[in-house]
């Protein structure tokens, strides 16, 4: 009402005066659907801006759609092939590491939207391994491989004691032994067996009177192909978890079984380099500076004095609860070209028991999570959310890559997958980084030999196979 | 069952295979009752139509398939678990 009275009748005028007439014809009149015009200019430029940027969003979604369905369907008939039930799937190993100064989220989202689902469509097993802090990856796969070293000495052993037991005058002695066994000695024997024998499934009816599928094994099928090459996989989200998987395979078949004993100043370094600094940077975390401030007082300035803003009320309480760093390496990346290839690992290595080809022997992909951190890096940001489809693209490209197998040997140049993202950490981390000898700010050493084992999915070998394929 | 004599053995096995006899009636009347829900529906003759048949093929090989599946499963579990808890 008061802004009525506030306009001068002729201003109000002037303003239905210069009002376009719009379009509009006899029927629309009839219909009395009023005179379509555009609306002035101002909110011509708004809905412009706005409906651009919408418009942007639906196509890169629905290009990145389009994108996964399109490599899925290269894999779907892997997933609906006949699979007999005594066999396991192929197994993936998916290393998630987060990308600098952020939260492990970032990474699975790459996992879940992207990779995930193509496995899922191919049908493939996939065992995720993720870490917030750094090292642990790496400690994760050297132990996996030493593990592997273990298990094959202990079957050697156990093989020649089998041997030794075969030779004829210990047969002979043995049987004498048997003669004097004790009623009580074979009762216990038999109890021995008989719980041996005893197994659930038994208890299940699809095995009831069904001898040949009681007795069948169940196998692998990465314990059943010829060329170890061609079993599992290893997928390294995020260039971190790329660096320490390499690591990791050299700190496991060039490195001791057993941790070395360290001098105690030696550690303190290198337990303040696996610190978390996948976190801010400029707060350390408590329970790690704890660690640092008890093995080296001269690194004093990381006290929990600063703690964690979620670690305030308890930080005493969390430093009990936080699990401890990871152990340092067993032998520094300097160190390789001197120390031997140890002696379990040579030509195609399996598991004694399950058959299974070593982690090193597994082809490997790596994906990166280009990831960018900061308020002035807002318009590189914007742009990348609505070209997000040909990341996508990427990505969904080399899980199918994984999955058709499209490999090649290692080179030295693999070395630098995915190395692009480098450039999107953020410069101050990397610093600090440098300052704590952090693994993932140093250059990737790598040893020949090693080297030589590896594998690598290379997804530019599927773009010749999807065109046959299509001619097909 | 850590030190079973011999006698006591065989009632293991006993109420092992009665267990087992159990299961396979279970499983038995479970795949009839839901093949022949899933896939019988014209009851206007006393034969089942082919259709109905390959159906029930189906049915019942995709019944038998999975519960071997995880049958196999089960025993893998419970073997891991048995080794973890030093059996």
């Amino acid at each position: 009402m008061m802004g009525e009275f506030k306009h001068p009748p002729q201003e109000k005028q002037k303003m239905s005066s210069t009002k376009k007439a719009g379009y509009s014809n006899p029927a629309f009149a009839a219909m009395g659907i009023p005179a379509l015009r555009l609306p002035g200019p101002k909110w011509c430029a708004f809905w412009l801006v706005v409906g651009a940027g919408i418009a942007g969003v639906v196509y890169d979604k629905r290009e990145q759609r389009r994108i996964c369905k399109h490599y899925s369907s290269l894999v779907k008939d892997q997933g609906a092939a006949h699979m007999d039930t005594w066999l396991k799937p192929r197994r993936l190993t998916v290393f998630v590491a987060p990308p600098p100064g952020d939260y492990l989220e970032t990474s699975m989202k790459v996992w879940r939207r992207y990779v995930k689902q193509v496995l899922f469509e191919a049908g493939l097993d996939y065992e995720v391994f993720t870490e917030e802090r750094q090292g642990v990856i790496r400690h994760e796969v050297a132990e996996r491989v030493r593990q592997l070293r273990r298990d094959i000495a202990a079957a050697e052993a156990a093989e020649q004691r089998a041997l030794d037991e075969k030779r004829w005058l210990n047969r002979m002695r043995s049987w004498w032994r048997r003669e004097k066994l004790s009623e009580e000695e074979l009762e216990r024997i038999r109890a021995q067996k008989f719980r041996d024998e005893f197994t659930y499934k038994q208890l299940l009816g699809v095995f009831y009177k069904n001898a040949p599928l009681r007795e069948q094994k169940v196998w692998d099928a990465d314990a059943l192909v010829e060329d170890p090459v061609l079993a599992g996989g290893v997928i390294c989200i995020g260039r971190g978890a790329y660096k320490e998987y390499i690591a990791g395979i050299h700190e496991g078949t060039l490195g001791p079984l057993d941790p070395p004993t360290l001098t105690p100043e030696a550690p303190t370094e290198l337990s303040a380099a696996a610190e978390d600094l996948t976190q801010a940077p400029e707060q350390p975390e408590p329970s790690a500076a704890a660690e640092a401030l008890k093995q080296a007082p001269e690194q004093a300035e990381h006290s929990p004095a600063e703690p964690d803003s979620a670690a305030t009320d308890a930080p005493d309480e969390k430093s009990n609860n936080a699990p401890a760093p990871p152990p340092a390496p067993y032998v520094s990346p300097d160190e390789y070209s001197s120390l031997s290839l140890s002696q379990e690992l040579v030509g195609d290595v399996r598991h004694p028991s399950s058959h299974i080809p070593a982690l090193f022997h597994q082809p490997l992909l790596v994906i990166p999570v280009p990831n960018l951190s900061g308020f002035l890096q807002t318009p590189r940001k914007i742009y990348r959310f609505y070209t997000r489809r040909y990341y996508a693209e990427e990505c969904c490209k080399a899980a199918a890559a994984m999955v058709l197998q499209t490999i090649r040997p290692f080179q030295p140049d693999d070395l630098n997958l995915g190395i692009s993202e480098e450039e999107d950490w953020p410069r101050r981390w990397v610093e600090q980084g440098r300052e704590r000898k952090s693994e993932w700010v140093q250059d990737l050493k790598a040893d020949p030999r090693v080297i030589a084992e590896l594998h690598v999915v290379d997804p530019a070998l599927m773009a010749d196979l999807a065109a046959t394929m299509n001619l097909n | 069952m850590d030190a079973l004599n011999s006698r006591e053995q065989q009632e293991f096995q006993r109420v092992v295979e009665q267990k087992q006899m159990k299961d396979f009636m279970r499983l038995y009347s479970n795949l009839v009752e839901r093949c022949f829900s899933d896939c019988v529906n014209d009851f206007t003759s006393s034969k089942l139509t082919s259709k109905e048949q390959t159906c029930i093929m189906r049915c019942s090989e995709k019944f038998l398939k999975h519960s071997e599946r995880v049958g196999q499963r089960f025993q893998e579990q419970n073997a891991a678990l048995n080794q973890s808890m030093g059996r």
